[in-house]
């Protein structure tokens, strides 16, 4: 969808929010979404145990006392899985922020300068692709360091090919169209050009895959620790899977419980993510909308 | 004299009913069966002696043999080597070897082959290299085909205990001298091994099982079992349930601890936990202020309640740790070499007095200025080490200490904190024995692994005296008194000894950690089961399980014989014959 | 440009693009932290010793001396012999690799025709009630943990009802060879393979169901359409092959990580494949199978997306090959 230039923004949005409505997958995501972001916010402030304490006795089944049990240190995991959600959150939107940011600086300069630039990029594009993610990952996390600020830089970093291909496909496209070009009549400088008149029109579609790429990223970190490579001073769901998969047989709630929590966060966002591109691809559209 | 007939009669059926078939007849080992032990991954190659292979020491140890073996209690006894002397001046050792055993090709072992095994050890740097100093080997003598002779430079008292350890199986010499360097991949041995063990190799499939089967020539009499497959499975929770759904017989991956109970209500299962001489402990960075205060380190010792952590991160599977050495090494523990007791208040106290100011955030500041921010530098090979650094940042908590918890892998950690020394506070584990040498290499100055920078000279001193000295009481003295200024300095500050378990099928037995005095603590060369065939003919098992009722039945018919001859039955049965 | 010429260029420069992750995975592997000497020599070793290993391996040599002699090794076939394994890397990996194939291929393809085949019932009666359920349904698989849901199987088969095997590729006490073995391997690997299945539906489900409600909103569909031509005979002749070109796409990207697709499943189910030799090697630092494992997935990468390119020139006339590919 092509913004036009003479388009009231309020009209637009109020557009937008009406073609959203209709996509019922992408409400529940929101308001589920919208919950999430919530309990992460006011979690310091809800009646629940401290996340950190061990001082109940381990392996405590689901009672009324802890709604989801204890783990295998005497840790509430109703509280663990409360905290959990600014860890998931802040790793899945901070790597999608990276992402994000170096592709759409790289695809915008691959597509608007053309030439050597773009097939430069395009090959450190594909050598970023060759290399399994997860694999890449799981070397540098490994052997580099577990604290949480690396995990979201290595993940951002190597999953910024998506995005900037598809700013590059935009900017090749909007390049030619003739407000750009009056922009260039005028001369304007290329980079006034690019971040005050390319890019916010090629966003559209990579908001989209930032929300699938959040998904993905908090994915990526769940299975991360899993390995056991999380960082081991913040409460992350996929370290608590990892924790309790040894006792899956018999305490199976410590696993259970975060597995749950990450289903529904990144469901919410797959759901979000799913109706964008739907609203923003008319071909998809249902006829007679 | 005459007895009553009835009552003979009666004593004769009586006793028969007393028959022996319950007593004795388990404790006679039957052939045949397949043992399966679980463990957690492979070999990495079968040359037993190039390097450090945890999955394929317990492999290793039922296809080769070693000069000298320890068996479950540390305790050397002989292998290849039925006999040795050690000289007076602790500078000859000669092993004399049994003339019987064969390389499981037919080849005849020989002391050729212990000659060749320990000069490639020196040559190629065998991992037993460090410990059983082969630097300090002058020569190795053939003195006849079953007899050798090391002769060392320096008297080296744990010369013998290090010998029987790891890494030092006695390879065969016609096989690897073909080949220029022990581990040339062109040499089939590394992946067929020819070994002199109780059992053969039979085939490996990488990930999934080594198999062995019993060696019939086997110079010590081949073991009951037919076959021993050593299953592979790469963590406790599928380890566990593999086990439990009969897939094995020996867990030898240690369980979850929150499973311990459960196996032990297992019927078939018998689960024992036995001390081992291994430890956690944690280094103190010495080099690094405030960590070269005693003060600081006191009271962190102190504040740690050691009881607290095995009742929470090992669920009570281990004891709070004692001394400066291992008990279960007993001889060379020192119990009177004690460590501070648990002393919030005391702990407290002395960071008072020592100047480190409680901050208005609940965290003190050194005399210096600094916040006593400090960061713990732990391995995440597994959830225990993990779980003590959680309970240490809440006791250090409570003295006013915030402590971070730096979870790296094993090369990285190594790399950190043993190469860079870039550390605040580390946790490591050891095993510390099978000799107290291995403090020298451990915890004294100039090891490689003392990355606590501990520079104690007296300790060193001690240390590297008793490992020269050849008398026992002197030995057990230096030791006794390097413990006591181990546990003064505090430069390492011990947490948990650890304990071990044996989780087998009962119906297998002769295990060995049953057998004391008999086999090495891996070695399954004398283990049977339950349901195998009988070794001795059929019918001699029937007389000897029915030995007492035969016995009674024999006598019987003798005296009834005899009753008949002399016409006392006739009397009896007709009563009115007079 | 014809398409000839793309091609071969495409060739020249994926050769290219695998030779410079050649050299990038020699040096972020061998300049990391942790030294494979001291690991090999194990605790107890001495200052002395560790060096002697160090030399062993040629580890004493600086950093360019050992990227040149790897790089030309490589380019004869030679990956070079690992630290911990007394083996070639080649052999090691080779050994991995049906064991992981196993586990990827079948699941891929499972995946594929099960999610085409819910794709294809959903995209008829797009928009409905049924769709929306499903294609909601299928973003919610979709957000599921791999190593999560073979947990919560293991959990429910292992426990609970005691049908399946949960770990390992065989029972070992049973010895089984031939048709036996093969049964035994195929039981062990129903959970594995349900997992990765699992996983793997939505996205083929998602792409095929867009793709043929694209294809339905095209002129020549409403045209046929309008010409009389009824629903089925319209949906068997024409969308349904002009809509299987991205869900094969997707597939043949996906072959490209065939090879590393399954680690986590292979972890939780005990399979001793490619993920798990990943692991193993980069706790010891076994530099050579490190980056033997890393050359032969990104070659397969490479592969797949060669193989796509030639998919696209195969299957659809209106691409052009100009300058601006992919």
């Amino acid at each position: 969808m092509k913004v036009h230039e003479n388009k009231n923004l309020l009209e637009s949005v109020r557009d937008f929010w009406n073609k959203y409505k209709k996509n019922k997958g992408g409400v529940i995501g929101l308001y589920s979404l919208l919950i999430i972001l919530l309990v992460a916010v006011v979690v310091p402030f809800l009646p629940i145990y401290d996340p950190n304490s061990i001082q109940f006795g381990s392996f405590m089944p689901p009672s009324l006392a802890h709604l989801f049990g204890t783990d295998e240190l005497g840790r509430d995991v109703l509280s663990r899985v409360l905290w959990g959600t600014r860890t998931s959150l802040s790793v899945g939107f901070g790597a999608a922020l990276v992402s994000s940011l170096a592709g759409i600086i790289l695809g915008s300069i691959a597509g608007y300068f053309g030439g050597l630039f773009d097939e430069v990029i395009s090959r450190i594009t594909e050598i970023f692709l060759m290399i399994p993610a997860f694999f890449l990952i799981l070397l540098i996390a490994s052997i580099y360091g577990s604290s949480i600020y690396y995990v979201i830089l290595v993940i951002g970093l190597t999953t910024w090919p998506s995005t900037a291909r598809i700013i590059r496909a935009q900017t090749l496209s909007l390049k030619e169209r003739e407000f750009i070009y009056a922009q260039k009549v005028i001369g304007s400088s290329a980079s006034r050009v690019l971040f005050i008149h390319l890019i916010p029109n090629a966003i559209q579609p990579v908001i989209a895959n930032s929300i699938l790429q959040v998904a993905s990223a908090i994915l990526l970190e769940a299975g991360l620790s899993f390995l056991g490579l999380g960082d081991p001073n913040l409460i992350s769901w996929g370290k608590m899977i990892y924790n309790g998969s040894i006792y899956i047989f018999s305490s199976w709630w410590i696993a259970f419980f975060p597995g749950l929590a990450i289903v529904i966060t990144v469901a919410s966002l797959n759901m979000i993510g799913d109706a964008l591109a739907t609203v923003l691809n008319p071909r998809l559209e249902e006829r007679g909308a | 004299m005459q007895i009553s007939f009835k009552v003979i009669i009666v004593l004769i059926l009586t006793t028969s009913l007393i028959s022996p078939q319950v007593i004795g007849q388990e404790l006679t080992p039957k052939l045949g069966g397949t043992l399966v032990v679980i463990q957690v991954g492979d070999p990495k190659s079968f040359n037993p002696d190039a390097q450090v292979d945890d999955m394929g020491f317990p492999i290793f140890q039922n296809l080769f043999d070693k000069l000298v073996t320890l068996d479950i209690d540390y305790n050397i006894i002989p292998d290849l080597a039925y006999k040795w002397d050690v000289s007076s001046d602790g500078l000859i050792y000669t092993f004399y070897l049994y003339k019987n055993a064969t390389w499981h090709d037919g080849v005849p072992v020989t002391a050729w082959d212990v000659k060749w095994t320990f000069e490639t050890i020196n040559k190629s740097k065998g991992i037993a290299y460090s410990w059983i100093k082969a630097s300090n080997i002058k020569s190795i003598d053939v003195v006849d085909n079953y007899t050798v002779r090391f002769v060392l430079k320096q008297p080296f008292a744990a010369f013998l205990s290090f010998l029987a350890w790891y890494g030092t199986f006695v390879m065969p010499k016609h096989i690897y001298q073909n080949f220029s360097d022990w581990m040339d991949p062109k040499n089939a041995a590394l992946q067929k091994p020819i070994g002199s063990g109780p059992f053969k190799f039979v085939e490996w499939v990488k990930g999934d099982h080594v198999t062995l089967e019993a060696n019939d020539n086997y110079f010590k009499g081949r073991p009951y079992l037919d076959k021993l497959v050593f299953k592979i499975i790469p963590d406790a929770n599928t380890a566990l349930s593999s086990f439990l759904a009969g897939e094995g017989d020996v867990l030898a991956v240690r369980p979850p601890f929150s499973e311990i109970p459960k196996l032990n209500s297992t019927s078939g299962v018998i689960v024992i936990m036995r001390p081992v001489p291994s430890r956690w402990y944690l280094g103190f960075n010495l080099l690094r202020y405030p960590f070269n205060d005693k003060t600081l380190r006191l009271a962190i010792a102190y504040a740690i309640n050691r009881t607290y952590i095995v009742e929470k991160a090992l669920y009570n599977y281990g004891f709070p740790a004692e001394g400066g050495y291992v008990p279960a090494i007993k001889w060379a523990f020192n119990p009177n070499a004690k460590l501070p007791e648990y002393n919030v208040s005391l702990a407290n106290k002395l960071l008072d007095e020592a100047g480190y100011k409680l901050g208005s955030d609940g965290i003190r500041v050194t005399p210096n200025g600094t916040k006593l921010s400090i960061k713990y530098t732990y391995f995440t090979t597994g959830p225990e080490t993990e779980a003590i650094g959680v309970i240490i940042k809440e006791q250090l908590k409570k003295i006013g200490i915030d402590v971070t918890l730096e979870g790296l892998e094993i090369g990285t950690w190594e790399q950190k904190v043993v190469r860079e020394r870039n550390f605040d506070i580390a946790l490591c584990d050891g095993f510390e024995g099978p000799d107290p040498d291995n403090m020298r290499s451990r915890f004294a100055l100039g090891a490689y692994l003392n990355f606590a920078n501990y520079s104690n000279v007296e300790y060193l001193k001690l240390l590297e005296n008793a490992s020269t000295t050849t008398n026992f009481e002197t030995r057990k003295e230096l030791y006794w008194k390097a413990q006591e200024v181990f546990v003064q300095d505090l430069a390492y500050l011990p947490l948990v000894d650890l304990v071990a378990f044996y989780i087998w099928k009962k119906e297998f037995h002769g295990l060995p950690w049953e057998s004391s005095g008999k086999v090495n603590y891996n070695s399954y060369a004398i283990t049977w089961w339950e349901k195998g065939k009988s070794i001795e003919p059929e019918y001699i098992t029937f007389l000897k399980s029915n030995a007492l009722t035969i016995a009674v039945v024999v006598v019987g018919v003798i005296i009834l014989g005899i009753a008949i001859k002399r016409g006392l039955l006739k009397k009896w049965a007709g009563k009115s014959t007079s | 440009m014809g398409w000839k010429e793309y091609l071969l260029r495409r060739i020249i420069q994926l050769f290219f693009i695998v030779f410079i992750v050649l050299i990038l995975n020699f040096l972020i592997i061998n300049l990391a932290p942790g030294d494979p000497a001291s690991i090999m020599a194990g605790e107890l070793a001495t200052k002395e010793y560790i060096e002697a290993v160090r030399q062993k391996w040629g580890l004493n040599k600086p950093i360019y001396e050992r990227l040149i002699s790897y790089v030309s090794n490589v380019v004869h076939g030679d990956f070079g012999y690992s630290f911990t394994y007394s083996q070639s890397v080649l052999s090691l990996i080779a050994e991995r690799i049906p064991i992981t194939l196993m586990l990827t291929l079948t699941s891929s393809i499972l995946a594929f025709v099960i999610g085409l085949l819910l794709a294809v019932r959903s995209a008829q009666n797009a928009f409905s009630k049924e769709d929306i359920i499903v294609s909601n349904a299928m973003l919610v698989l979709y957000s599921v943990p791999s190593f999560w849901l073979g947990l919560v199987l293991i959990g429910v088969f292992g426990v609970g009802l005691r049908l399946l095997p949960t770990s390992g590729m065989t029972d070992v006490r049973a010895a089984n060879t031939g048709l036996l073995l093969a049964i035994d391997i195929l039981i062990h690997s129903i959970l594995p393979i349900s997992t990765l299945t699992a996983i793997q539906i939505p996205v083929y489900y998602k792409i095929a169901r867009n793709s043929i409600v694209e294809q339905s909103s095209e002129d020549y569909a409403l045209t046929f359409t309008m010409a009389g031509m009824n629903r089925s005979d319209l949906f068997r002749k024409y969308i349904l092959r002009n809509s299987l070109l991205p869900p094969v796409t997707v597939f043949a990207l996906h072959l490209g990580y065939i090879l590393s697709g399954a680690v986590l499943v292979e972890i939780v189910f005990g399979w001793p494949g490619m993920g798990r030799l990943l692991l193993g090697a980069v706790y010891s630092r076994d530099y050579p199978l490190i980056m033997g494992i890393y050359l032969i997935t990104s070659i397969t990468v490479a592969f797949a997306n060669f193989f796509v390119d030639i998919l696209y020139v195969l299957l659809d006339p209106r691409v052009k090959y100009t300058n601006e590919s992919s």
